[in-house]
């Protein structure tokens, strides 16, 4: 552990802009040694991405940046672009957050690692340079390396850019490797191999790794040290073990409970701050009215045996169907009042399609869809119109859910204006929604822009309650939010369900935010349900081999329990090249 | 448990629960007193100048940053008011004959000099940059708007089921053929014969065959918008298709309509001067910058070198503030750096 592969003194990088100068990071310091894995922490804008392109020398021209930055004893700052640019691919190397963006995708995924090859070898010819990418991609774990090699980016699946990308990032036996958020745009099954298979390659590398990462859960089964970023400067830095069971500053706590457990039942305990909630909330209810039986409740939203088929056509003038992919295949469930269904899935389940299927509010291609007890397909338009007010939705990126030209005031007050209220009752309850969400009254002459990604996310609430809605649907609401942020998101829904009686659909990929939140499960994979049930007996005893799978892949934000479920998965053999041989000659 | 090897309850994991304490925890605490507290105050202070500081306060301040933005506006300001003032306070008028002093240089009395005709040339070049002027600013604003209503209308239906894709389709064709008919010919047919009622009528000629590509762009633009969650948001409420197209479309590229007007004005006018010059435009009893340079005598640079120069001078300046505006409202142009 004595060997210092990188060593950051003091680093502070200032951005100029349109209001004064802008700390990005602020006298940060830290040491990475041979072989050690460190993982920078923080919630978005808190300058962990930014400290880390400074060690690439990735930051741009206008960025000012001062301290000192060594990788194995060279100075970056005295090195031009031309030495910096041996040393990147060579000595350091990054695997980025997004897959589809960092692969280029004109060129052959084989090609692209070949040239990570070349270009610091010149001497190896480009055969050898492409047996040698073929060998990477089989041992990360493609398999047909010899065929996946020719094949474009477009054609590998997300988890598959990533591996590849970590080839890449392999290719040269790098000292230092950065990850920043590597699996934040993976599905959760897919972000555990990831993480495993970039865990083993820098164990069989011996290299130091620093992996950039809001996500608590991912770093405990990952990080020797965990440095916890907040604002620009360091809050906390220490072994793994020391930040998740002896932190010593307030926020490292206050981030660690904020994280949604999966592991644990609400009974055993409150470890997060929504679970913590909810759990008020819902004692607070079972205090003042005995719960009515489910059975007994009105049915809100019932589906039967939705289908919604795409055909595949292929032919320019003359289209011909040659297949047809079945996104929703037949699924049924019911919610009922005041009840909190979640459906979860990884990406391309069909979730989306469901919900979509729900709001159009028309007749479905095969399937019943009612609504309070009405077949969509028999609505007049009137009816219809009138029904757009008891069933809404809450997009998931929040950004994007609000228009940024207009104040939020008139982003709440549209489905209103569309169902005809009169502007004093508008006015009064944009008043009471903006106060039924957490934000001020005041607010309603502001922008969207003007808001955080939590605060806009709220008003996106408000919006979808403006007319007293009787069902609200939630597409992945918290997934685009910081830790701490969906926390309070997630009380407020809790909140809302209790105090409003509205009813829930619940759409989410992340079971442990589900957890606290939901009274049933259903737990979707192409197009289907295979599992649905009380969200206990799903996490205590789950029935299907999918939903073993998915919760085995939450990452758990205990570093003992993570250790203990890791697994070797990079090929020793292929890296080393003892088997290159079948790989090309398949090809 | 869920999982066989999750062994969760370390004594140092029990501690940490404990941390979930409301008391302890503020985020818990707030969360819990109230649920709408834990996030929700505005930053303050300097944090706070930043907020609230307006889009177009920002547009403003790099549009005004900007060194061709300043030099195009001072240039375009001189020249409007030259159109506006000059041709009352000058002594000759456009058509004013002064046959003594034909083909004479500039002189105190006739500043720009005489062409061959005894026309007073700065005369005639005021009342042109008047004219062209006024049909650069009009045909620029048609334009736009044309193309406005073609390019949403059409983007905004093309994802509205079988018919829409139909209406979309005619839009998109109607588009295509205006862009292959040769449209310097038919201006050339028509415009002497809609000159004979009013020069005005160069407005909607020029119009008509310049809304094509903008409207292309628009159709593309509006494709994209659509397939945005606050549109999306927008029709699952019930709002009404025309409603989504004027209230969330239309501001979300204004930014953009805006700068193709501004560049569209020097195109509008290069046109009107082009077609003047070679006698198919501007007609007596009006003058253009290109009727003007119409009466060009190589050997005389004054009759001809004058009108050039505020043609020029008057394109550039506008292609400098386009520019300008451009790289004000595009976030990931130069113009952000400091």
């Amino acid at each position: 552990m004595s060997d210092t592969i990188l060593s950051v003194r003091d680093l502070t990088v200032t951005f100029p802009s349109e209001h004064g100068t802008v700390r990005a990071v602020q006298n940060l310091s830290y040491e990475v040694h041979k072989g050690e894995a460190l993982a920078i922490v923080g919630e978005s804008g808190s300058g962990k991405s930014v400290s880390s392109l400074a060690v690439m020398g990735l930051l741009p021209a206008t960025a000012s940046i001062s301290g000192e930055i060594e990788l194995m004893g060279r100075k970056i700052f005295t090195l031009d672009d031309k030495q910096l640019s041996e040393l990147r691919g060579n000595t350091i190397s990054m695997v980025f957050q997004d897959p589809l963006s960092a692969l280029t995708p004109v060129y052959r995924v084989g090609d692209q690692i070949a040239e990570v090859v070349r270009i610091h070898h010149p001497e190896r010819s480009a055969a050898a340079a492409q047996a040698r990418a073929v060998e990477l991609l089989e041992a990360v774990g493609i398999p047909e390396p010899g065929r996946r090699a020719k094949q474009y980016p477009h054609e590998f699946s997300g988890g598959m850019r990533q591996r590849a990308m970590i080839a890449m990032a392999i290719a040269n036996e790098p000292e230092l490797i950065i990850a920043d958020e590597p699996t934040t745009a993976l599905d959760v099954t897919i972000q555990a191999q990831v993480m495993e298979l970039l865990k083993s390659a820098q164990e069989l590398l011996g290299a130091a790794t620093v992996l950039i990462t809001h996500d608590m859960g991912v770093v405990a089964g990952f990080a020797d040290r965990v440095l916890v970023m907040k604002d620009s400067r360091m809050v906390e830095t220490g072994e793994v073990d020391e930040i998740f069971y002896r932190p010593r500053e307030k926020y490292t706590r206050d981030l660690l409970s904020a994280v949604p457990r999966v592991d644990l039942a609400e009974s055993e305990g409150t470890a997060s701050v929504a679970g913590a909630a909810l759990r008020r909330v819902a004692e607070a209810v079972e205090a003042t009215e005995p719960a009515i039986p489910r059975e007994e409740r009105p049915a809100v939203l019932e589906v039967e045996d939705l289908h919604r088929v795409y055909p595949i056509t292929k032919g320019a003038l003359v289209r011909r169907k040659v297949g047809e992919q079945r996104a929703v295949d037949g699924i049924s469930f019911d919610i009922r009042e005041g009840e909190c269904v979640a459906l979860v899935g990884e990406s391309g389940c069909g979730k989306t399609t469901t919900l979509m299927e729900i709001m159009q509010l028309r007749t479905p291609q095969q399937g019943v869809i009612r609504i309070g007890g009405k077949e969509t397909g028999s609505l007049t338009r009137k009816e219809r119109q009138a029904l757009r007010s008891d069933v809404t939705i809450v997009f998931q990126d929040p950004m994007a859910a609000l228009d940024p030209r207009m104040p939020i005031g008139d982003i709440i007050r549209e489905p209103m204006r569309v169902q005809g209220y009169s502007a004093e009752r508008m006015a009064e309850r944009v008043e009471w929604l903006l106060k039924t969400v957490g934000l001020l009254p005041e607010h309603a002459a502001r922008y969207p822009t003007e808001f955080s990604g939590g605060q806009r996310q709220r008003v996106g609430v408000a919006r979808a309650l403006a007319c007293d809605p009787k069902l609200i649907v939630l597409d992945e609401p918290t997934s685009a939010l910081d830790v701490t942020v969906q926390a309070g998101v997630l009380a407020m829904l809790a909140d809302l369900k209790t105090r409003l009686g509205v009813s829930f659909l619940f759409v989410s990929h992340d079971l442990s935010v589900v957890r606290h939140i939901s009274d049933r499960i259903a737990v979707m994979r192409q197009g289907r349900i295979v599992e649905i049930g009380a969200t206990e007996d799903v996490f205590s005893d789950p029935q299907h081999e999918y939903s073993k799978e998915l919760l085995a892949a939450v990452p758990i934000p205990d570093p003992v329990i993570a250790r203990s479920r890791r697994r070797m998965v990079l090929d020793r053999a292929a890296f080393e090249g003892a088997a290159p041989e079948d790989g090309s000659t398949a090809a | 448990m869920t999982n066989p090897s999750d062994m969760r309850g370390t004594d140092e994991a029990a501690q940490l629960q404990a941390h979930s304490d409301p008391a302890e925890n503020p985020v818990i605490a707030s969360v819990l007193n109230d649920p709408s507290l834990s996030e929700q105050d505005l930053p303050q202070g300097d944090a706070r100048a930043i907020e609230s500081m307006g889009r177009s306060e920002l547009l403003r301040r790099r549009f005004l940053r900007n060194r061709s933005a300043q030099i195009g506006m001072v240039v375009f300001a001189l020249l409007v008011l030259l159109a506006i003032f000059a041709p009352m306070f000058y002594q000759y008028g456009p058509f004013e004959r002064d046959l003594r002093n034909a083909l004479s240089g500039p002189s105190a009395y006739h500043w720009f000099g005489v062409n061959e005709r005894g026309l007073d040339i700065f005369a005639r070049t005021m009342q042109g940059l008047r004219i062209s002027l006024v049909i650069g600013l009009g045909t620029a604003v048609l334009t736009s708007f044309l193309s406005v209503v073609v390019g949403i209308v059409a983007g905004f239906v093309s994802s509205k089921g079988r018919w829409g894709a139909l209406a979309d389709g005619a839009l998109v064709n109607l588009i295509n053929l205006f862009l292959v008919i040769p449209s310097l010919l038919l201006l050339m047919l028509f415009s002497p014969v809609l000159q004979q009622r009013s020069w005005l009528w160069m407005i909607p000629l020029l119009a008509l065959f310049a809304w094509m590509l903008t409207a292309r762009v628009l159709r593309a633009m509006t494709q994209q918008l659509v397939r945005t969650e606050y549109v999306e948001a927008a029709k699952f409420m019930g709002v009404h298709p025309v409603v989504t197209m004027t209230r969330h479309i239309l501001p979300n590229i204004a930014s953009w309509i805006i700068i193709d007007t501004t560049l569209g004005v020097s195109g509008a006018i290069l046109g009107e001067t082009g077609l003047s010059f070679i006698g198919f435009g501007i007609q007596y009893p009006q003058v253009s910058l290109g009727t003007v340079l119409q009466d060009y005598n190589i050997s005389a640079p004054y009759t001809w070198i004058p009108p050039a120069a505020v043609l020029a001078a008057l394109v550039i300046s506008i292609n400098l503030m386009g520019e300008a505006l451009r790289d004000a409202l595009d976030p990931t142009s130069g113009a952000s750096r400091l």
